[in-house]
């Protein structure tokens, strides 16, 4: 029989314990991360428990006691000690009760960290031109979004990215997808990432650390829409938009023609209306010029009769009328006596004839 | 068929911004009735694209799964 040291016998057994790949499902208990790097817990039913250990970067689930999981991975040793340990590999949630739980921690640690912040929600364009889809192409959801686009809006380039929509392998194709936009250069209006409805189970994918932070590190602004009115995912609080249904995805992020076409009428009723005012607005100017001219035309006259009459006035015959005469001598009128001497004949003119007279 | 670079935002912006120049009553008549004239220009273009322009699919990946 070989002999060996206790170093080689607790390496020798943890070779062979390590072959072993199974699933066990039980409660978490005691859990704990030490030193923000390794992660310890037990798993329990309720008669035995064994210790579990996995490293901290390859725990991507919340854990806390009493949750159920499932978990993949290898029994083993500690070399140094030979304390039994699992090591973990995968850990599947269980029930729907857990996977409340994980969906509460993992809400509060994502809000904590911003990701659901309302100032960093981006606004859609009105006219969108491009758009990304990210669902499944068998999908209920994606006949829906195409027909209402379809229906909806014109001229449209949607960029279709296949993902399976239902566990693990759904996180992976999400997360490939908007690395694929993010590293494409379609100048995307909006990325809408959908499915239908289904269990809590079912849309789980969609409550994954792995999937908000790919939606959260999208260049282009995503609307969600996952699964029914009534389901609400994770995905939906860090999206820019959260849509009830794919259809609701696909009326948020385009207009209808018919409504817009409406509005392209008003503005062009708006513009002849404008033409209209400034039309009738020059007709009123020309009025009021018209108007002003007559009545300076109207004063001018008054001006001239005035000055007409004034002029009448000034003539003598008219004085003479009034028994005023002018007294002349050869001619001339006489304005001083001192020209006049004795016996000179003078002419007195007065208005209706002359008088021819001796002065004394 | 419409062409490819049709930008229906720029477009549609101009026929808004068209219809607030003639608002503001500061241009001429001449002028008026040129962007009046350009304006309906738009709106026909818009409405063609709305009524005849189709949507393009451009499927990016075969899913590997089906």
């Amino acid at each position: 029989m070989k002999i060996y040291s206790v170093t080689e016998f607790n390496k020798e057994v943890n070779t062979l314990l390590s072959d072993i790949t199974v699933c066990v499902q039980g409660e978490v208990a005691n859990f704990k991360i030490s030193q923000n790097r390794f992660v310890w817990f037990e798993l329990k039913d309720n008669k035995s428990y064994f210790s579990c250990f996995l490293m901290a970067f390859n725990l991507h689930v919340q854990l806390e006691d009493g949750m159920y999981v499932q978990l993949i991975g290898s029994p083993g040793l500690f070399t140094k000690s030979g304390r039994f340990r699992f090591m973990v590999k995968e850990i599947k949630l269980v029930g729907e009760g857990t996977l409340k739980k994980e969906f509460e921690l993992l809400k509060k640690k994502l809000e904590q960290e911003g990701l659901f912040a309302e100032e960093r929600k981006r606004t859609l364009p009105r006219f969108p031109q491009r758009i990304g889809l990210i669902t499944s192409q068998d999908a209920a959801a994606y006949t829906d979004v195409m027909r209402i686009l379809k229906n909806r809006w014109a001229g449209l380039t949607i960029y279709f990215y296949p993902v399976s929509v239902q566990g693990q392998t759904a996180i992976v194709d999400i997360i490939k997808a908007f690395a694929y936009f993010n590293s494409h250069d379609y100048s995307l209006d909006a990325i809408i990432l959908t499915r239908g409805g289904g269990s809590m189970e079912d849309l789980w994918a969609f409550n994954t650390e792995e999937v908000c932070r790919a939606v959260f590190g999208s260049r282009y602004p995503v609307v969600s829409a996952v699964g029914h009115e009534r389901d609400v995912t994770l995905v939906d609080f860090v999206a820019d938009k959260r849509a009830a249904t794919p259809s609701n995805a696909a009326e948020m992020v385009v207009p209808h023609k018919d409504d817009v076409i409406f509005q392209i009428n008003t503005l062009v009723e708006s513009q002849k209306r404008s033409i209209d005012a400034y039309m009738e607005s020059k007709n009123i100017i020309l009025d009021n010029f018209s108007h002003s001219l007559d009545n300076l035309v109207a004063s001018l006259q008054e001006k001239i009769e005035h000055n007409i009459s004034l002029l009448k006035s000034y003539n003598p015959r008219q004085v003479l009328s009034r028994g005023y005469s002018i007294t002349k001598y050869k001619g001339k009128i006489i304005k001083d006596r001192k020209k006049l001497k004795k016996n000179d004949i003078i002419e007195t003119l007065l208005h209706n004839g002359k008088v021819l007279s001796k002065v004394n | 068929m419409l062409k490819k670079d049709f930008n229906f935002t720029q477009k549609f912006n101009e026929l808004e911004n068209i219809t607030q120049e003639l608002e503001s009553g500061n241009l001429d008549l001449d002028a008026s009735l040129k962007r009046f004239e350009k304006g309906l220009k738009i709106a026909a273009e818009l409405k063609k694209r709305l009524r005849e322009a189709e949507n393009k699919i451009r499927v990016l990946k075969k899913n590997r799964n089906k």
